[in-house]
């Protein structure tokens, strides 16, 4: 493999990816899970041509990462900069940039990648693979547990532009590992969002992955997510959505192994002009199996919001505990929050429940800040972030105080 | 209707953990046995076992009442035998009322022709009286939103309504102040009699003050190693659990150390 | 020439009817103007009326099937018969009623008196006696209690001010299908004030000779009235024909309460869709109670639309689905007025394979102030084999609002099996006290015989499942 080029598997992969999508049309709300997004408002047709990015190009080596384990930096396309620590990748831990890595991990890499496509349903998840560009790649080999965190960080910038960030994750056997990934859109450049998350978890192994998207207010997102958990493996994951215009963003969970278990977070703010679709999908296929999810989301006046949540629990998957959770919190007159939890249950040794509650922010407590000094706004500032401090207080600090610094960004500005 | 029950060898447990290990016990009709040990000595399981509970494994020994074995039967028909167990954490059954509840197992106890409703609801008005329970409990749904020393007394009523010949009493008087203790201890003591045995599981000495025991035995690592008469009390008192783990919880087999005869 | 079903005589087809005499008619198979023309004109419609159904046909042929619920994929519109005269539907000999339903009537406890007529023997239910006592009593009271046909005969402004405004014959296929070929069902009428205590049950009437596949019911209650009414019954009810398409409308006008109790057991292979719906006006009360037992496939959601300050609106349903049943039911709250509430409270109970949906939507419009709602699912799976799911919506688009919904999947316990049976309650009973105490808080919202015969129904179901 020549340095600067990248592996022949990714070109062949967008090739294949190419001719489904042209096979493939648009999905529309007659659609069961597009019924609440209507493409037809997008118009998609400046996304649609070929732009050169600057993939293909070898990431700077940026020396030994300090505190984190590792992190990776993309800036529209191109990989700015790569460190991993060297005691770690001597004991066999790999973070790469999707195409340029080394043998063993373009490999698994993809592997991965042929697998998330062939699951690949509509058209606009195959698109993301005809367009695929770059990526990371994180592996950790049986046995090894790393508790600094990974950083991966996605800028993206530009007009017109079709971003396909992507991000692999591939544990084996009893590793264990931290990642936080943000992606950033810069003001003023309009694009196109089209990721994928996708993690491989071997046996009892585990990964908590913390992911933020940060968008300008006008673009269209599309991010995909989906987890495959083998025997006693554990996921933990939060989802942070803000920006972006209209979104939609699926969590896929499929949990394979025998007393796999998944926490799953997300946390949504929609401002006026926002509309989010955010999606999340527990599905039991194996006994003994524990999943939590806990979603919650605030709707500014004239923003929107749609939550749909499901458990699926297969005839075989007795011993099943889930819950899913859903809270909504209105801002403001015109602003409009759906909730569509689901339940399809194929065995009756199990434990599942859901619960969503909407509503807005509590009277009582509003007076009572403002009885201690505090202005409208900042009561209200304070009784929401208060709201989604639950989803937050397990997080790494650093992902906190970040998320919660956008959060302040995006409500009236406090005197 | 008095009972013997006789226990011998009994082991049992879950999975691949072992929690009784050979228990040997005898319950005649008249006596009041008192059973204490430190947790996870397997009090608690030996009462389940005994009634039936679907959680433990059978790995060896016999439980016989009158010579029948109650192993074999299910834990409906260890009722209908006259086998009572007042539970440690009684279940909830939403939508069963008390009344409807108690009506249906006092029918089944009596054969199926049982007392009419007139009396029936005197009779059971009369014990939640004895028992300090306000009457509204009877249209309660069982056990739900019960606080804990509500569970106890309800338990201890039914028995009353029950009349077992053998009960057995599975920590009743724990987390309870020291009127319910009293009522719930009243409740035991009304039933004494010729025809009446029992078994108090218990970690204080406070219920035996009142519900004065016959024989006391002291549970450890799945076995009963030490029995006695009612001064077993006053010595653990003094010397504490210590004293037992000292004396067996070394060696393994303990069939020395002073065991009465019953 | 042969009966579909015994002992009945096949008059000639062609031109939508041939009637050589009283006693026997029916449309031909099948569905098209000639048969809604011929529908109309033998129950002597006015123009408008007929107008109404053949503008409902031409809807109806342009929906599609819902796209969601039960599978209805395997009914053939083209093989039914849309119409036959009360009593043709009820022949066959008591001889020929299977021993599986005359057992449930023995151990339900149904009257002997019914039996009969529930069993679809015999074209004569001796409620004569009751329903004219009834009547005589509601007529004082200026209550209209009748059949559709004879409202559009004897009050036709009033049918007119209200037939079709809460279901238009454009809400959807089934309902398009009913408003072209209805026959048969309930009109009642209750002036301003007026309080009925006894509630309305609709085999009282006496032209109910039949359990009607397209039944038309409308409940008008004006300002401040009060009624309930009862339909169906536990006991296995005969069809002739596979698919029942019922539409049920209220109008609750101000201060009004009416509560609307179902119970449907229908023993066949029916397919039973049902669209029932209330308009709930300023400070009026509308309660459905609907329990679903039996049928092949019943789809029903009963609504409520308040469209009032003040309106309260609150569903309770019950559904059993057995081997080879799917229940698709629950029900919809639309809010369109401020200082609204609903209650929405869903029980199922799966068994043997059986699968039972729940089907809900909320939805607050936008601009309201003060909605609360509330909607709780709970659902019994009681073996391996059976299924259920949960498919709630809320669509909300006011901030002042405070929106709850909950749903829980359980099977009977373990301990709660082991603590009744220590208790001397074989399996089985305990198995049986455990479901009936599921249900209870249900069961209680039903008149007294309801209940018990509920009750009974549910042992009987259930001695199928525990050995």
């Amino acid at each position: 493999m020549m340095a600067g080029s990248p592996s022949p598997w990714l070109g062949e992969l967008r090739a294949d990816a190419r001719d489904r999508f042209e096979s493939l049309a648009w999905p529309t709300p007659e659609e069961e899970d597009w019924r609440r997004t209507d493409l037809g408002r997008l118009d998609l047709e400046p996304f649609l041509a070929d732009r050169v990015g600057k993939a293909g190009e070898l990431c700077p080596w940026a020396g030994e990462p300090g505190a984190s384990a590792g992190y990776i930096r993309f800036e529209s396309g191109g990989c700015a900069e790569l460190a991993i620590s060297e005691r770690l990748r001597s004991r066999g831990a790999r973070l790469e940039s999707m195409g340029m890595g080394s043998l063993q991990g373009e490999s698994l890499n993809s592997a991965l990648m042929r697998e998330t496509f062939a699951s690949a349903g509509d058209k606009v998840a195959v698109w993301h693979f005809a367009r695929l560009e770059y990526g990371a790649f994180l592996y950790l080999p049986p046995g090894l547990k790393i508790e600094e965190p990974f950083f991966v960080d996605i800028r993206e910038s530009g007009a017109g532009r079709h971003a396909t960030p992507q991000i692999a994750i591939v544990l084996g056997e009893g590793a264990a590992a931290t990642v936080i990934a943000r992606t950033k859109e810069s003001l003023g450049s309009s694009i196109l969002c089209n990721s994928r998350s996708d993690i491989s978890l071997g046996p009892s192994s585990a990964l908590r992955l913390f992911e933020s998207s940060n968008l300008g207010p006008g673009t269209p997102f599309f991010q995909r997510s989906r987890a495959r958990l083998a025997e006693g493996s554990s996921l933990e994951r939060l989802e942070v959505q803000l920006g972006g215009g209209l979104s939609m963003t699926r969590v896929d969970c499929l949990l394979e192994g025998r007393g796999s278990e998944a926490r799953l977070d997300g946390l949504y703010y929609s401002q006026a002009g926002q509309e989010a679709d955010v999606g999340v999908s527990l599905r039991h296929l194996s006994p003994g199996a524990t999943s939590k999810a806990f979603y919650k989301g605030a709707v500014a006046s004239g923003g929107r919001a749609v939550f749909q949540g499901s458990i699926d629990v297969g005839t075989g998957a007795s011993g099943t505990d889930a819950y899913l959770s859903n809270r909504n919190l209105l801002l403001g007159p015109a602003a409009r929050a759906d909730s569509i939890p689901t339940l399809r249950i194929g065995n009756n040794d199990v434990r599942c429940s859901h619960g969503s509650a909407t509503g807005r922010l509590g009277e009582e407590e509003l007076f009572y800040l403002r009885s201690r000094g505090l202005s409208e706004a900042e009561a209200r500032e304070m009784l929401v972030l208060g709201f989604f401090e639950e989803l937050l207080e397990r997080s790494p600090e650093a992902f906190r105080e970040e998320t919660l610094a956008d959060l302040r960004r995006r409500m009236p500005a406090a005197a | 209707m008095a009972s013997n029950l006789a226990v011998r060898g009994l082991e049992a447990g879950i999975g691949e953990k072992g929690i009784l290990l050979g228990v040997d016990l005898d319950i005649r009709a008249g006596e009041i046995h008192a059973l204490m040990g430190p947790n996870g000595s397997g009090k608690s399981t030996l009462a389940s076992v005994l009634m039936g509970s679907p959680t433990y494994e059978l790995r060896g020994g016999t439980v016989t009442l009158d010579g029948e074995d109650v192993l074999a039967l299910s834990p409906s028909d260890r009722a209908l035998r006259g086998l009572f167990l007042a539970f440690q954490y009684p279940v909830e059954i939403p939508g069963v009322t008390v009344g409807k509840f108690l009506k249906r197992a006092i029918e089944l106890r009596s054969g199926g022709g049982g007392m009419s409703v007139s009396a029936y609801i005197k009779e059971l008005r009369e014990a939640m009286d004895f028992m300090g329970m306000d009457q509204a409990f009877i249209n309660r749904y069982l056990n739900q939103g019960f606080s804990g020393g509500e569970k106890k007394r309800m338990e201890v009523l039914q028995m009353l309504m029950l009349k077992p010949s053998i009960a057995i009493l599975d920590e009743t008087d724990s987390g309870l102040d020291i009127d319910a203790l009293k009522v719930v201890a009243d409740g035991v003591n009304r039933l004494r009699g010729e025809g009446f045995g029992a078994l108090v599981i218990t970690h204080y000495r406070r219920i035996l003050e009142r519900i004065v025991p016959d024989f006391v035995h002291v549970m450890y690592r799945g076995r009963i190693v030490l029995s006695g008469g009612r001064e077993l009390v006053e010595k653990l008192e003094e010397k504490g659990y210590d004293w037992i783990r000292e004396q067996y919880g070394i060696e393994e087999e303990a069939d020395e150390g002073v065991v009465a005869s019953a | 020439m042969k009966a579909s079903s015994p002992a009945l005589e096949i008059a000639e087809y062609s031109h939508g009817y041939h009637f050589p005499d009283e006693s026997v008619f029916r449309t031909r198979i099948g569905l098209d103007e000639s048969v809604v023309n011929a529908i109309s004109e033998r129950k002597g419609e006015p123009e408008w009326m007929r107008r109404y159904r053949l503008r409902a046909l031409g809807a109806f042929r342009k929906k599609s099937m819902p796209s969601w619920g039960a599978d209805l994929s395997s009914i053939d519109f083209d093989a039914l018969c849309y119409y036959a005269r009360p009593q043709e539907a009820q022949s066959r000999s008591w001889e020929d009623v299977p021993a599986s339903i005359k057992e449930t009537f023995e151990r339900i406890g149904i009257p002997e008196a019914e039996r009969k007529f529930l069993a679809g023997v015999g074209a004569q239910y001796d409620s004569e006696m009751v329903y004219h006592s009834i009547k005589e009593d509601l007529s004082k009271l200026g209550v209209i209690f009748t059949d559709p046909e004879t409202a559009l005969r004897e009050h036709p402004d009033l049918v007119r001010r209200y037939f079709g405004t809460v279901i238009p014959y454009l809400d959807n296929k089934f309902a398009a299908l009913n408003s072209a070929v209805w026959s048969g069902g309930s009109f009642v009428y209750v002036p301003k004030g007026v309080r009925v205590d006894v509630p309305l049950q609709a085999y009282f009437r006496i032209n109910a000779r039949s359990f009607g596949q397209f039944e038309r019911t409308l409940i008008i209650a004006d300002e401040g009235s009060f009624v309930h009414y009862i339909e169906g019954c536990t006991a296995p009810i005969y069809a002739t024909e596979s698919l029942h398409s019922a539409v049920v409308e209220i109008i609750a006008l101000p201060g009004s309460r009416v509560r609307y109790t179902t119970i449907q057991n229908w023993s066949s292979d029916v397919y039973n869709l049902v669209t029932k719906r209330a308009a709930v006006h300023r400070d009026a009360v509308v309660e459905w109670v609907d329990g679903n037992i039996g049928s092949k496939r019943t789809m029903k959601y009963p609504s409520v639309y308040l469209i009032g300050e003040g309106a309260r609106g609150e569903i309770l349903s019950i559904a059993f689905a057995g081997k080879g049943q799917e229940q698709d039911t629950g029900g919809k709250a639309v809010h369109a007025a401020s200082h609204t509430s609903s209650v929405i409270t869903a029980k199922s109970i799966s068994k043997s394979g059986g699968i039972a949906s729940y089907r809900g939507l909320v939805k607050v419009n936008e601009g309201l102030r003060d909605v609360r709602s509330r909607v709780v699912c709970d659902a019994l799976l009681l073996d391996g084999d059976s299924r259920t799911n949960t498919y709630p919506v809320m669509e909300i688009e006011s901030d002042q609002v405070s929106i709850e919904h909950e749903a829980r999947v359980s099977r009977i316990g373990e301990d709660q099996l082991f603590y009744l049976m220590s208790r001397g309650m074989s399996e089985a009973e305990a198995s049986f006290m455990i479901v009936s105490g599921f249900l209870d808080p249900l069961v209680k919202q039903l008149p007294m015989e309801y209940a018990v015969e509920l009750n009974r129904l549910i042992e009987l179901e259930m001695e199928g499942s525990v050995g």
